[in-house]
């Protein structure tokens, strides 16, 4: 098995998808020219031609909405917008018509949050404005395995996904308690496999304290679980790797065993997914709060824009202090 | 221009004539056209443009009518008036012209613009699938004017696919004028920034709409790529039935109504010898035996039940 890194994982599961199944298409915005910008493309023009691969103009309302009429004609488009605050140009194809309507259209659109070094435009990310509507499944994977697995599902898929790499994935990790460069690396599979949405990975089994995370944040909380354990501190890691449908099952397990529940995301606190995730498992399993050694926190970004730097959102240090504030 | 043959000149007759009937039917057997949006949005006065291109186009050719119109898609090969009827009351079992995408018809919704690129989609998926069918988007003037229209149509420029983009300029959005909205009156030059071949027409004439839309509908099937129409019709009702209409000169609907197309073109066939007073009244009379006929059989259909149950069951209804 090789050891590949989490964009030639992307690359990987679109080379498979499209092998597999002529109808699944392509398009965005320098998806031929620049390789999709970080790579995911790389050669797929050349094996598969203009007909699975387009770049479009700069035109994200297009991007999205082209993929409902591409859909309903037979084809299993994935529209990509290169960074997912761009992707809010398209609120109406994403939420009014893929989310509310798009119960049948297997489409998958797929965007990069380019992370906290950004501003909001490239920034920003935007699961929180996501999950709120009926029907588009909300997929965000932080490994390379994660990402090709889940990606293969989400082709398959037949209604809308919404697929949200994070940028800090493709070219960082985290390595014996500290966020590192080119650490986000691990050995896939070159066979076909498919992870099931609504199934959270433990990333790291602990007894402590259950820290619930997804995305580039589960890197700064291993970091952080890696170096609390010195300090006699056992944090069991719980990547959600799909925010809708949600693993509650995972999350009130893990909880129930450590008694205690931290809720960690890049985005902001204040209508984040954190708090939907704290009440969600309170009504899925109403004994859970009693046995809880100390209430759910959360820990978020500020209610701030982005700024380019990533102050504002957890690091390995506040998610470790956050921590230790609860045991 | 050649004329028509009698025969066709005669169809886009009786589809006028049965698309003017069955709207006014329907509405006044229930005051609202179902799937036509919240409070009625009536049409008379404004088929004769989906009809021409509905009598140009395949049955696997994309089409959207102009949610004002929908009922004229009973004129595309393979929808009948049952079809428009069922679906306006209702009932299940046969087409429904919102959501038939094997048959072209995609749908839209309240965001009025947003379906372009959607066609635009289809338009894609004909060309990748090269399955030979062309789209005809038809939206209005206020629609024309929104964002992910003129994505629609830099897309297909630079895609060069086949769409024609057709502005039903019946001179409202809504409450708001067409001289409020835009500083050109010839709405067809906004095919200019496109590079798209473009035309103006009077949308109220039945013989030039049809051959226009023959026209672009085969240069479009040639492979000659997108193009636009802007065809000129009025609005003779108010945007919703019950609408105020303060925003309109007194008067000026009851003007308009004394130029509406189906006089029009009756008188036109009457004057070209292919209509006499008696197939007039023939006409009249075997439409309204086929639209008893068409509500008859809708009559016995089932009524659509379980929409909400299967939306339920697809939405994730939990995170």
């Amino acid at each position: 098995m090789a050891v590949i890194n989490y964009v030639g994982a992307i690359n990987q599961a679109l080379k498979e998808e499209m092998r597999r199944d002529e109808r699944v298409v392509i398009w965005g915005e320098d998806m031929i020219s620049l390789n999709g910008v970080h790579g995911q493309t790389k050669d797929i023009y050349d094996e598969f031609g203009g007909d699975r691969i387009k770049d479009t103009p700069i035109c994200e309302q297009a991007i999205a909405g082209m993929t409902i009429g591409a859909a309903q004609r037979g084809l299993r488009p994935i529209g990509v917008f290169m960074n997912w605050g761009f992707g809010l140009c398209a609120f109406d194809g994403v939420f009014l018509q893929l989310g509310c309507k798009g119960h049948s259209w297997p489409v998958v659109l797929y965007g990069v949050i380019a992370g906290p070094g950004e501003d909001n435009d490239h920034g920003m990310s935007p699961e929180a404005l996501l999950i709120h509507a009926p029907y588009l499944k909300v997929v965000m994977p932080s490994t390379p395995y994660d990402a090709k697995g889940l990606l293969a599902t989400a082709i398959r898929d037949d209604g809308a996904v919404m697929f949200l790499d994070h940028a800090w994935c493709f070219y960082m990790g985290h390595k014996d308690g500290a966020i590192e460069r080119g650490a986000n690396t691990q050995e896939v599979p070159e066979e076909e496999y498919l992870i099931p949405f609504g199934e959270a990975d433990i990333k790291r089994e602990g007894s402590d304290i259950t820290l619930v995370t997804y995305s580039f944040m589960v890197h700064p909380a291993l970091a952080a679980a890696h170096n609390l354990a010195k300090e006699g501190i056992s944090v069991e890691v719980v990547d959600l790797r799909t925010i809708v449908p949600l693993d509650v099952d995972a999350i009130v397990k893990s909880a129930k065993k450590t008694g205690r529940l931290l809720i960690v995301h890049e985005a902001m606190k204040r209508g984040g997914v954190a708090g939907e995730i704290a009440f969600r498992v309170q009504e899925e399993a109403p004994d859970l709060l009693a046995s809880l050694k100390t209430p759910i926190r959360r820990l978020a970004a500020k209610n701030m824009p982005l700024m380019g730097t990533p102050v504002l959102v957890p690091s390995a240090e506040t998610i470790a202090a956050t921590v230790k504030e609860m045991v | 221009m050649e004329l028509p043959s009698k025969e066709i000149l005669l169809k886009l007759y009786r589809d006028l004539l049965i698309s003017r009937r069955v709207e006014a039917e329907l509405w006044s057997k229930q005051g609202n056209l179902a799937g036509s949006g919240g409070g009625a949005h009536r049409g008379p006065g404004e088929e004769v443009i989906p009809i021409a291109f509905c009598n140009n186009l395949t049955e696997t050719d994309c089409f959207m009518p102009n949610f004002r119109t929908w009922v004229c898609t009973l004129s595309k090969p393979g929808f009948t008036p049952a079809d428009i009827i069922a679906t306006s009351l209702g009932k299940t079992g046969k087409r429904n012209p919102w959501a038939a995408p094997e048959y072209g018809m995609l749908g839209g919704g309240g965001t009025l613009g947003e379906a372009s690129v959607r066609y635009v989609g289809a338009a894609v998926a004909s060309t990748i699938k090269k399955t030979g069918d062309i789209v005809v988007f038809i939206q209005g003037d206020g629609a024309s004017n929104r964002a992910p229209t003129h994505e629609a149509m830099a897309v297909a420029g630079a895609w060069q696919l086949p769409i024609i983009f057709v502005i039903q300029n019946n001179r409202y959005g809504m409450g708001t004028s067409v001289e409020k909205s835009y500083n050109i009156e010839d709405l067809s030059l906004r095919g200019v920034g496109y590079g798209f071949p473009h035309d103006r027409v009077d949308g109220n004439d039945m013989i030039a709409m049809y051959l226009m839309a023959k026209k672009h509908v085969e240069r479009c099937r040639a492979g000659g790529g997108p193009s636009l129409i802007a065809a000129d019709t009025w609005r003779l009702r108010p945007h919703f039935e019950g609408d105020s209409q303060i925003y309109r000169p007194k008067g000026e609907a009851e003007e308009w109504y004394k130029k509406e197309p189906l006089g029009r073109y009756q008188k036109e066939l009457m004057d070209l010898g292919i209509l006499t007073e008696e197939d007039v009244d023939r006409l009249e009379a075997e439409v309204k035996a086929e639209l008893q006929a068409a509500f008859d059989e809708v009559d016995k259909l089932p009524a659509r039940t379980g929409v909400y149950e299967q939306m339920e069951k697809l939405a994730i209804a939990e995170l």
